[in-house]
């Protein structure tokens, strides 16, 4: 229950994509990559932000339940 | 009237197409990742509240034991008085209280067993899998439609020798167009 790990992973992906995304776009600027932006990249994006915050309170979730329950005599 | 292609680079388009697929699978392992985190912490709360029950089970038999102990100094001394039992009521306080910490453990336990899929349920997974929906339909159908673009902007820069960034048509012109 460590989500650290795919959570770097996730943010880093999403780093790296939207980095790629602004070079692209300097290159590209047609009805096609409006379309694109509106309904591919755009919500790919945002929907990664919320998995993101998601995760963040999975975890928060999962150190209150370790705190509670694990075992220590 | 259909606006044109303005794409300056093809190759920054083809560099775009494959990060995608490259962040399409990173997303997808990140998922996966989670979802198994996730299975690992319900099994550990479930083994936590094993452990804590096989604890409530031995503090029941200590303070059976520390019960009798104290019992058994509780007969009069040859001398007809009472002999001093505060070292045995101290260790029955201590055992009772450890099962009492056991007991209230197992209950938290409990307590979390019966909330966790459902808060999981809350906060995480309609986004997780919102987004593994995304990744398995828009974003597949819409990398293979990026995809037949630069086929077509490949297919007409190669009719086109001088072919340069700027606005252009597609699908690309057939060759006497060009003239």
């Amino acid at each position: 229950m460590r989500f650290g790990a795919s959570r770097s992973q996730l943010y880093d992906a999403q780093k790296t994509a939207r980095a790629r995304w602004d070079a692209a776009a300097e290159t590209w600027n047609d009805a096609s990559r409006r379309d694109f932006e509106e309904h591919v990249w755009g919500p790919l994006d945002s929907q990664t932000s919320e998995v993101l915050r998601a995760i963040d309170q999975l975890s928060t979730l999962f150190t209150q339940v370790r705190q509670d329950c694990e075992f220590n005599p | 009237m259909p606006e044109g292609a303005d794409v300056a680079s093809i190759e920054a388009l083809r560099d775009w197409l494959a990060a995608l697929a490259v962040y399409r699978d990173g997303v997808g392992e990140s998922l996966a990742g989670v979802q198994i985190e996730v299975r690992r912490g319900l099994e550990w709360v479930a083994e936590q509240s094993a452990l804590w029950q096989r604890a409530v089970r031995d503090c029941e038999e200590e303070v059976t034991q520390r019960k009798a102990e104290l019992a058994a100094k509780k007969f009069p001394n040859w001398d007809g008085r009472m002999p001093d039992t505060t070292v045995e009521e101290r260790n029955l306080r201590r055992a009772q209280a450890r099962l009492e910490y056991a007991e209230e453990q197992v209950r938290k336990c409990r307590s979390w067993i019966a909330r966790l899929p459902k808060l999981i349920e809350e906060c995480y997974t309609p986004h997780g899998h919102r987004l593994q929906l995304f990744l398995e339909g828009d974003l597949t159908r819409g990398m293979a439609v990026l995809d037949r673009r630069i086929d077509a902007l490949e297919r007409y820069a190669g009719l086109k020798t001088d072919y340069s960034s700027g606005p252009s048509a597609i699908p690309a012109p057939k060759p006497e167009e060009q003239r």
